[in-house]
């Protein structure tokens, strides 16, 4: 990593307290050059105390607002500060801070605007439940198709973002930009995307926030979501200062 | 057939609902917007009820045989068009709901921000009285960032 651009990691944490401190420390460790931003996202236990101890900076949304609008907030944050590159990084541990750097890369060398980390591109070891697999593929193959580009892994949250697109996600508030439904928009507004190969481990304490309902309901969501986007107009990169 | 009893029993229940939507105007319980939605849907069955050609040339043209149908058919229809308007109301307000949420997030991390460049633009000032000029600058330069 040799580059002067201003990075921040982004760390969405929900009722994080047993692991949100351990994953801030090693950030700070692994890339002592990036600032880390823990949106605490209406956590009830003291998800936030333990960031700022671990030397995070905190903003705290006043109720839960979801996993992504936590990660929108801190991209907000980054446009506002003036951030040329934001890094989400889950905040239950599963990703490894030391490959922080490789997921920046791209967008500082090649000019890429969002890089995504897929646990599918190389196999490295990480197991997926049968039916959570079968999704993943169906929403990969239909957001490959849609971008023209091929796409292996769309719901992994371990990504990076450049100016151009974190602007897109400050500054338009729209609830379709999640997941792989916001690659779309962002492929579609002619935002490059790239994936690497990332090593995704497995949850070191506490629940998966992904509940039985949820499963069920998010293939559904996923497609109107597309559909929907498919059916609008292509959004236009907004520019300058924020 | 719309019966003469049927008729004083909705005339009454109009009168009713009419007077419920009023009276939560008043105590400020329901907007002035909102109550003209409700009103124009009672006074629309009413008419119904009352005006039997309407409801029966209506019932005729949509094909429907008995004319108590047509009057539930606008029932319904009425309260979807009040259920689809407030769903469009609720969907607004969870959208304004989520941006002041995160407008109130990033206020209070600058807010915690601009505390700590002071506090220590104070400590600054305390501990080194030379060189004053140029550590206020910074401090202040910091604030702002």
């Amino acid at each position: 990593m040799t580059s002067d651009s201003r990075i921040l990691v982004v760390i969405p944490a929900y009722n994080e307290v047993s692991n949100v401190g351990r994953v801030v420390e090693e950030v700070r460790r692994e890339a002592p050059y990036v600032d880390v931003l823990v949106v605490d996202d209406g956590s009830a236990d003291a998800t936030a105390d333990a960031s700022l101890r671990a030397g995070a900076i905190v903003v705290k949304l006043p109720f839960n607002l979801g996993m992504f609008e936590a990660v929108r907030t801190g991209f907000v944050y980054a446009d506002r500060k003036g951030y040329d590159i934001a890094i989400q990084v889950d905040a239950d541990g599963q990703h490894v801070p030391r490959e922080i750097g490789a997921l920046a890369d791209p967008v500082i060398k090649e000019g890429f605007d969002i890089v995504v980390g897929s646990r599918y591109l190389e196999s490295r070891g990480y197991r997926t439940p049968f039916f959570r697999k079968c999704g993943i593929r169906l929403f990969a193959w239909l957001t490959s198709q849609v971008l023209g580009q091929r796409i292996t892994d769309t719901t992994c949250g371990f990504r990076s973002y450049g100016r151009r697109a974190i602007r897109m996600f400050a500054r338009y508030d729209s609830a379709e930009f999640r997941d792989s439904v916001g690659l779309v928009i962002l492929g579609r507004a002619g935002l490059r995307i790239k994936e690497i190969p990332v090593t995704v481990r497995e949850r070191a304490g506490g629940r998966s926030t992904i509940s039985t309902i949820k499963a069920f309901v998010y293939p559904f969501d996923f497609v109107l979501s597309l559909v929907a986007v498919l059916a609008r107009k292509r959004l236009a990169i907004p520019g300058g200062e924020a | 057939m719309i019966t003469p009893r049927v008729e004083r029993f909705a005339i009454v229940m109009s009168i009713v609902l009419v007077l419920i939507v009023l009276d939560m105007v008043r105590r400020r319980k329901l907007r002035e917007r909102y109550s003209l939605i409700w009103l124009f849907a009672v006074a629309a069955m009413t008419m119904l009820v009352v005006w039997e050609k309407l409801l029966l040339s209506i019932t005729s043209l949509i094909g429907a045989t008995d004319p108590s149908s047509t009057l539930f058919l606008f029932g319904i229809l009425f309260a979807l068009a009040i259920l689809l308007h407030l769903s469009n109301k609720v969907s607004d307000f969870s959208t304004q709901l989520r941006i002041l949420a995160k407008e109130v997030a990033m206020l209070n991390v600058q807010l915690s921000e601009v505390r700590c460049a002071r506090s220590r633009r104070e400590e600054e000032t305390r501990d080194e009285e030379p060189g004053l000029e140029l550590d206020r600058n910074k401090a202040t330069e910091e604030g702002r960032r």
